[in-house]
């Protein structure tokens, strides 16, 4: 059922993004450079984007639905592919959802119990429909907003423009390292690319909604930081959501529980997508066996993994792992490009 | 043994005979002979549904007058040829004829003829039309739906005298076959939904129906899948003519006083119907503050205990110490003393519903004043502990609507709270928000018109629209297009 409106896959997108931005974005040397940076990120984004969107403009179709129709066997190739990334991208977010947690929160809770709940709740939101997960991603980016707002309100006293300082000892590497570290972190990209066949109209515009909607807000969470905190935040190598608690003024650090609060949900509500869409894999690759309890498990093998990493403490080495952005490119990308290419030469030949 | 839907005999002994059979010679049916004419009859009736008086003007008076020479000019007459009773209609077996009798009509039989006429005379005792008991307005109408099925159809076709109002009689339950009545507008309601609707209380395979609640499960898609009711019920005629001109269908039970509406809105259970009797600004504050009610009367035990114990923090310095020295003089963990609170005042409040009114006073005085100042005094429970609780019961009356569902989420919010902090806090607010979400009973969403925005409705949810936003378009809660109408 293609119920998914254009704004709601945008703001569950943005959701992903701002689970990623607190979690695992670290601002370096210039704040003001890694704004100016996220800016060109965005406009990378759109340009991968261009050739997706193009193929369904032409076509009518996702990409993933487009393969189905024309080559059956080279569809379920690159639906593996998906299913990879997203295990892979399942794996990271419940496993940092648990470390960060034991790591920068109060709460008594163990990592494994964490993980537990959290996936037990991203199972139930993974078995609603996108369309259901879309209206709730909507109204947990508006309580998103609201914290953030208030947080903006109780820090304005407090906030130092000079925070925003342009001064780096390498621009242009900085700038450069910038994008393609924050591109390889953009793995929702993929999701994105994967939901828009939940899409019945409006692709475009839900693209340009979630460039645009996910770069307001990640320039506004990293404003935010950098003015309140000032040398702090560059200078510490903790995560954005956890700079609260350093902050110098008791009032940024009284929103430390509530920051943890909307972190966790963002985090779930991710978990949640990406199971969800690793079902919907299964389920195309898996066809004949997609009821058997193998299947219906596979989507949470992921954060069954992480269980030993997290219990013998050594998920470190996971931290700030950035896989080659060449991956992302190539999935949201490439693909659809030679996709988009493969249906004009079919019109041509039709012609 | 005789079947129900056997058809009738036009031996009247035959007939006679095989309906006392069927109804196992129960006492409570009345069979009275005459001659009309030259023609055996026969009036039947049961027991106190009839009243007398109507029966004897409106039926048996012009039949003394009638001077009959067989059946079919019995039947003529009383089909054809007079006005006896405004509800009339054929009886030809016995199933009609047994239904028919025990709904208060009078089913008149002539020898000769294999059929009958039922006649509605209903006398039964029946509650007069009070005012409600709950959903009580300062400025709005005082009338409520009582348990007849009739006059609550009045009572919503006085308020809204246009054509387009439609009832649908039913009848549910094998046993109890119950009068259960489906209210829509034909211009305004989906007409898939009222096919739905139809189809889903058709095949309720209930023996009785002897309440909304029977129902509820059937006519609620989303009943054992969600935790908030995809169905409401409401006690006013006055809310149900509102919610039918929203494209509701509204569903009336005989025996009920109570008048199921679906599907069911998150928002409605801000609204009341003195939100039209005030200004928009007094009814938008108004609803703000019920919203905010609602957050208090689920978090607010939850955030206390997860505050507490966990994050110490986020109080300012003084608050924290007066805390701290409250839960240090008590003897039980926090999250024990709220829990045995929380149970501890619902145990009093459903006594206290339970009870007969003149002794349900007794239990708040006992419960709140003896029991609460004596568990402060003896150190058992702190002070603060006790006015969250209070704060929270008091949060929870405001929106009397959603009772059974908070006060069941209060206590989740607390365990979670009470193991793990705000992160289970947080946890438990986006299992029940995306519960909420996936709500789309009837192709309406429960959080409809938030989330789909609807961006013509969406101010409704908080603020009250004018009644000239409201004299310019009246919306229904589906927006459905024109062709989906029943016109």
């Amino acid at each position: 059922m293609k119920t998914l409106t254009p704004l709601q896959l945008a703001l569950t997108m943005c959701c992903c993004r701002l689970f990623t931005l607190l979690s695992e974005v670290r601002l370096g040397d210039s704040p003001a450079l890694f704004m100016v940076s996220l800016a060109a990120l965005g406009a990378v984004e759109a340009v991968l984007l261009i050739p997706c969107i193009g193929l369904i403009k032409k076509t009518g179709k996702a990409p993933l639905e487009f393969l189905y129709e024309k080559n059956t066997v080279a569809a379920q190739a690159v639906t593996v592919v998906f299913m990879g990334f997203f295990l892979w991208d399942c794996f990271l977010t419940s496993g940092g959802l648990a470390y960060y947690l034991d790591r920068f929160f109060s709460t008594d809770i163990s990592r494994i119990a964490a993980l537990f709940c959290a996936v037990a709740v991203a199972g139930y939101i993974s078995s609603l429909s996108s369309s259901s997960v879309g209206k709730c991603a909507a109204l947990a980016f508006g309580a998103f907003v609201i914290f953030m707002l208030l947080l903006g309100v109780n820090t304005v006293a407090d906030a130092d423009i000079m925070g925003l300082h342009l001064a780096a000892e390498h621009p242009k590497e900085s700038f450069a390292y910038n994008i393609s570290s924050q591109l390889s972190q953009s793995r929702e990209l993929v999701l994105f690319v994967f939901l828009l066949s939940d899409l019945k109209q409006g692709h475009r515009r839900s693209a340009a909604l979630y460039i645009i909607i996910a770069l307001c807000m990640a320039q506004g969470c990293i404003c935010l930081a950098a003015t309140a905190l000032g040398d702090l935040a560059s200078a510490t190598d903790t995560p954005l959501y956890y700079l609260s608690c350093l902050s110098s003024s008791g009032i940024a650090e009284r929103f430390d529980a509530g920051f943890m609060a909307v972190w966790t949900a963002l985090g779930v509500l991710r978990l949640g997508i990406i199971i969800h869409c690793i079902s919907r894999c299964v389920k195309r690759v898996f066809a004949p066996f997609s009821n058997s309890l193998a299947a219906k498990l596979l989507p949470f093998l992921p954060a069954v993994l992480s269980v030993p990493i997290l219990y013998t403490r050594r998920w470190k080495m996971f931290v700030l792992f950035a896989q080659p952005p060449y991956i992302i490119v190539s999935i949201v990308g490439v693909v659809p490009l030679v996709l988009l290419a493969v249906s004009k030469r079919r019109r041509e030949v039709e012609d | 043994m005789t079947d129900l839907d056997e058809a009738l005999s036009a031996d009247i002994e035959t007939t006679l005979s095989k309906l006392k059979e069927l109804c196992g010679e129960t006492d409570d049916l009345n069979i009275m002979r005459v001659r009309v004419g030259r023609v055996e009859c026969a009036a039947i009736t049961a027991e106190g549904q009839v009243s007398n008086s109507a029966a004897g003007d409106l039926i048996f008076q012009p039949l003394m007058y009638l001077n009959a020479c067989d059946a079919h000019e019995v039947a003529d007459f009383l089909m054809e040829s007079s006005l006896l009773s405004t509800q009339r209609s054929k009886v030809s077996n016995y199933r009609e004829l047994v239904e028919l009798m025990f709904s208060g009509f009078c089913i008149v039989l002539a020898d000769g003829w294999a059929k009958g006429v039922a006649f509605g005379a209903q006398g039964f005792e029946k509650r007069s039309v009070s005012p409600p008991d709950s959903e009580q307005t300062v400025y709005g109408p005082q009338d409520s739906f009582n348990e007849t099925v009739r006059n609550n159809i009045s009572l919503i076709r006085r308020r809204l005298k246009t054509p387009f109002l439609k009832f649908e009689m039913i009848k549910c339950g094998r046993r109890s076959r119950t009068d259960v009545c489906i209210i829509y507008m034909r211009d305004k309601a989906s007409a898939r939904m009222v096919a739905q609707i139809r189809k889903r209380l058709k095949d309720t395979g209930l023996d009785t129906v002897l309440s909304g609640g029977y129902i509820e499960p059937f006519v609620d898609g989303a009943y054992n899948k969600s935790f908030f009711p995809g169905v409401t019920y409401t006690q006013r005629p006055d809310a149900a003519c509102l919610h039918l001109n929203e494209g509701r269908v509204c569903i009336l039970v005989d025996g009920s006083p109570f008048c199921l509406v679906c599907p069911a809105l998150f928002s409605d259970s801000f609204r009341t119907m003195d939100d039209m009797s005030a200004k928009p600004g007094y009814a938008t504050f108004i609803r703000w503050l019920k919203y905010f009610a609602f957050v208090l009367a689920v978090a607010l035990p939850g955030l206390y205990v997860a505050l507490v114990m966990y994050h110490p923090e986020a109080f300012a310095l003084k608050l924290l110490l007066n805390l701290y020295v409250s839960e240090e003089a008590t003897p039980f963990p926090l999250p024990v003393e709220m829990t045995v609170l929380v149970l501890m005042f619902e145990i009093m409040r459903e006594a206290g519903i339970r009870l007969p009114k003149a002794v349900g006073g007794a239990v708040s005085i006992v419960g709140g004043l003896i029991i609460g100042d004596a568990a402060v005094k003896s150190g058992l429970i702190s002070v603060p502990l006790l006015i969250v609780v209070g704060i929270t019961a008091t949060s929870a009356f405001v929106i009397p609507r959603l009772d059974r569902q908070i006060t069941l989420l209060r206590i989740v919010f607390i365990i979670a709270a009470s193991t793990s902090g705000l992160f289970g806090v947080s946890l438990c607010c986006i299992l029940f928000m995306s519960n909420i979400c996936a709500m789309n009973d009837l192709n309406v969403s429960f959080l409809s018109p938030l989330s789909p925005i609807n961006k013509r409705r969406v101010g409704e949810v908080f603020f009250r629209r004018s009644f000239r936003g409201y004299a310019a378009r009246h919306s229904t809660v589906t927006d459905f297009t024109h062709d989906d109408r029943r016109g």
